[in-house]
């Protein structure tokens, strides 16, 4: 297999959200900083719903919406569903934003009174708090 | 599916009442005025809310009994037809964990409230977190359990921060980002999951990945150890244990509580939930091994501490790991029925030692000395004795079987150890007991004694609060005691394993009492090693090793490729 053919093989939104799930993994790992902890968490699940979105991910279909376009040339439901991406992982990574908001809301937060309460933004100045 | 019958009613009622609920202490916070001083009408509505949620689910449950029963169960599905229904299951296991989760939530919800100090949206919080547990383990739909973990997770997170100190701060955030990175792993195995079943139901798509062939697909088996990682983060097995202690120690006492009785028994079912998916012996293995270490972990470092609640924290780790042990030695009921007992029971002193802590205004063990009143005393004895195995109570039956199901090779042998190392622990709570009198002097102290942080609005009459106080402890405390009948430890085992063999009852024999007993009597000689003054200081040298954020995050990453490495043969 010739390199052009293995790279037209790749599927660009999932190698896109592998990408930035390294990318996320390693700003976790290697970032002190609480609030880069912040951005690379959700960098991070930014990465994971590309992947799962690419299993819906079908070059030549349309977007799951069932009206009379994509309806119109098939016959049937099924004809017309053929036609269409995956509604299921869209649904899913729907809720995974939604839920990621959340929690990098909260985590922010947190960082932000971490450093009002007089702590650095940095991971390495926590850890030995006297109860 | 005939329609929803009154057993379906019922389950929905065990995890929606405490959801329903608990828009109870939101509309008082903002419709009744509030407030120090003021705010009666706003707590009586608060109080009779959160009792309403956490009473309704324990009363379905009763009444759907005799539909698990026998290795019956409960299947529904819930919205669209049935391949993109959102489906739930009660069965036996499942059964069981809500009743740890009712009891545990009950007992902690009680003692909260008697105790007072804490606002409506606390109370709010706690009942979502209620929810979202009885969700995690009654959901057979894989993006299910996604949202019921976050949503479990997300509450844990407030609640454990509820006293914004800058250590519950800390702690709070350590968990987040440890938990929101083991996250990541669970969509990247659902994705991986659905790719191949088509389906996220799980029954479906386990007969889905049958039919695949004998040998399930490597991505699969790589798939089922990230799951597995989301999992070990909520169950707290090493490595994904580090975030635990601080996070278990800096919350409030009912949450302490709740999170460590009900959550990890939570996490430890929905595990066996989910590998009923892919058959991965490696992996399998690989947990056996994972929970051995933990179990040997937790112990050594239980041992080691000097505050009362994070030496809890500790055991927590050390009986998860048991629990651990016996499901990778294939007996999921033994590690079910292990965690149900350490679960009351620790739930238990949590709430007991947390009384005595605010009544000494410090966890530190040494200063804790005698300062618990009659009915935290109580709940320490019958806690302390549970967790390290003695006689008629539920941890004995238990502990027996998760040792008998880990055999009698390397791993039996680092597990008997873990077991004295685990009673010796928890005897280092036991001068915490208290002179079982009430003194005239010490009582008017108190309100004073209390550390800054305690709510201002210190209620009349103690003697009242007491009695409250044991009421919250008592469901966990017949838990403790009623799990040690023989009659009781049977029903559980049959429930806990429908269908395949019970583990066989543990034969309580001269044999095993003297096993027992030796074990108890080697942990007691421990604990009073450890709390001596040069055993102090030994051990204080390595008693906050490796629970920082950083260290759980790398943990957790090195855990996750591991895991999925051990799919890979």
């Amino acid at each position: 297999m010739s390199l052009l053919e293995f790279v037209s093989r790749i599927n660009p939104v999932a190698a896109s959200g592998a990408v930035l799930v390294l990318v996320g993994v390693w700003g976790v790992l290697a970032r002190p900083n609480l609030f880069k902890i912040a951005i690379a968490t959700s960098v991070m699940e930014t990465g994971v719903n590309l992947v799962i979105l690419s299993t819906g991910y079908i070059r030549g279909r349309t977007a799951p919406i069932l009206d009379s376009a994509v309806a119109g040339t098939a016959t049937d439901a099924a004809g017309a569903a053929a036609r269409m991406t995956d509604p299921v992982p869209q649904a899913l990574v729907l809720t995974a934003i939604v839920i990621g908001l959340a929690v990098t809301a909260l985590q922010l937060s947190y960082a932000v009174r971490l450093r009002a309460a007089g702590g650095g933004s940095s991971i390495e100045s926590y850890g030995d708090e006297k109860w | 599916m005939p329609g929803p019958g009154p057993e379906v009613a019922a389950v929905l009622a065990v995890f929606l009442t405490p959801l329903a609920a608990g828009l109870g202490p939101l509309v008082a916070k903002t419709f009744l005025p509030s407030g120090p001083g003021v705010g009666r009408a706003a707590r009586i509505a608060t109080s009779a809310c959160t009792v309403l949620g956490l009473l309704a689910p324990p009363a379905a449950l009763v009444r759907l009994y005799p539909s698990v029963a026998g290795g019956g169960s409960v299947a529904f599905v819930l919205g669209l037809p049935s391949p993109l229904a959102i489906s739930y299951l009660l069965d036996g296991p499942a059964w069981l964990a809500c009743a740890l989760i009712a009891a545990a939530a009950l007992g902690a919800g009680l003692h909260g409230l008697s105790a007072g100090g804490h606002p409506p949206v606390f109370w709010f919080f706690y009942l979502l977190a209620v929810s979202a547990l009885y969700s995690c383990v009654l959901t057979a739909d894989l993006f299910n359990l996604f949202v019921s973990l976050e949503l479990l997770a997300l509450c844990s997170y407030v609640l454990i921060a509820y006293k914004r100190t800058s250590a519950s701060l800390w702690a709070s955030f350590s968990y987040l980002v440890t938990s929101t990175a083991a996250v990541v792993f669970y969509l990247l195995g659902l994705y991986v999951v659905y790719g191949y079943a088509g389906t996220l139901s799980m029954p479906d798509a386990a007969a889905a990945i049958r039919s695949l062939g004998p040998v399930p697909p490597r991505d699969l088996r790589t798939a089922l150890g990230f799951l597995t990682v989301a999992l070990g983060v909520r169950s707290a097995f090493a490595p994904f244990h580090a975030w635990l202690p601080e996070a278990h120690a800096a919350a409030p006492h009912p949450v302490s509580a709740l999170l460590s009785g009900a959550t990890l028994a939570a996490g430890y079912f929905a595990l066996g939930r989910i590998s009923s998916l892919v058959d991965v012996p490696a992996l399998r293995e690989g947990l056996r091994f994972a929970g051995v270490l933990t179990a040997l972990t937790g112990g050594i470092f239980a041992i080691a501490q000097g505050d009362a609640k994070r030496l809890l924290a500790w055991s927590s780790v050390g009986h998860a790991g048991f629990c651990l042990a016996a499901f990778g030695s294939g007996s999921f009921a033994a590690g079910a029925l292990h965690a149900l007992a350490h679960g009351a029971a620790k739930a238990l002193l949590f709430l007991s030692v947390g009384s005595a802590a605010d009544a000494a205004g410090s966890r530190d063990l040494s200063l804790l000395r005698g300062r618990a009143g009659l009915g935290p005393s109580l709940g320490i004895l019958v806690g302390t004795a549970s967790l390290a195995g003695l006689p008629p109570l539920a941890g004995w039956g238990t502990k027996a079987l998760t040792l008998n199901s880990a055999g009698a090779g390397v791993a039996g042998a680092i597990l008997t150890v873990a077991s004295v190392l685990s009673a010796a622990a928890v005897f280092r709570l036991l001068p915490i007991l208290g002179p079982f009198r009430i003194p005239a002097g010490s009582e008017s102290v108190d309100p004073g004694g209390t550390p800054p942080s305690a709510d201002a609005s210190g209620q009349p009459g103690r003697a009242r609060d007491a009695a409250a106080l044991l009421l919250g402890l008592l469901p966990l405390a017949a838990v403790c005691v009623a799990g040690g009948l023989p009659r009781v430890l049977s029903a559980g085992s049959a429930l806990a394993s429908p269908g395949s063999g019970a583990p066989g009852a543990p034969e309580f024999g001269l044999a095993a009492l003297g096993k027992t007993l030796t074990t108890a009597a080697s942990g007691a000689v421990l604990a009073i090693l450890a709390g001596s003054r040069r055993g102090r200081r030994i051990l204080g040298t390595w008693e906050r090793r490796g629970t920082g954020a950083d260290a759980a995050l790398r943990l957790v990453l090195a855990g996750a490729a591991l895991f999925a490495l051990l799919g890979l043969p």
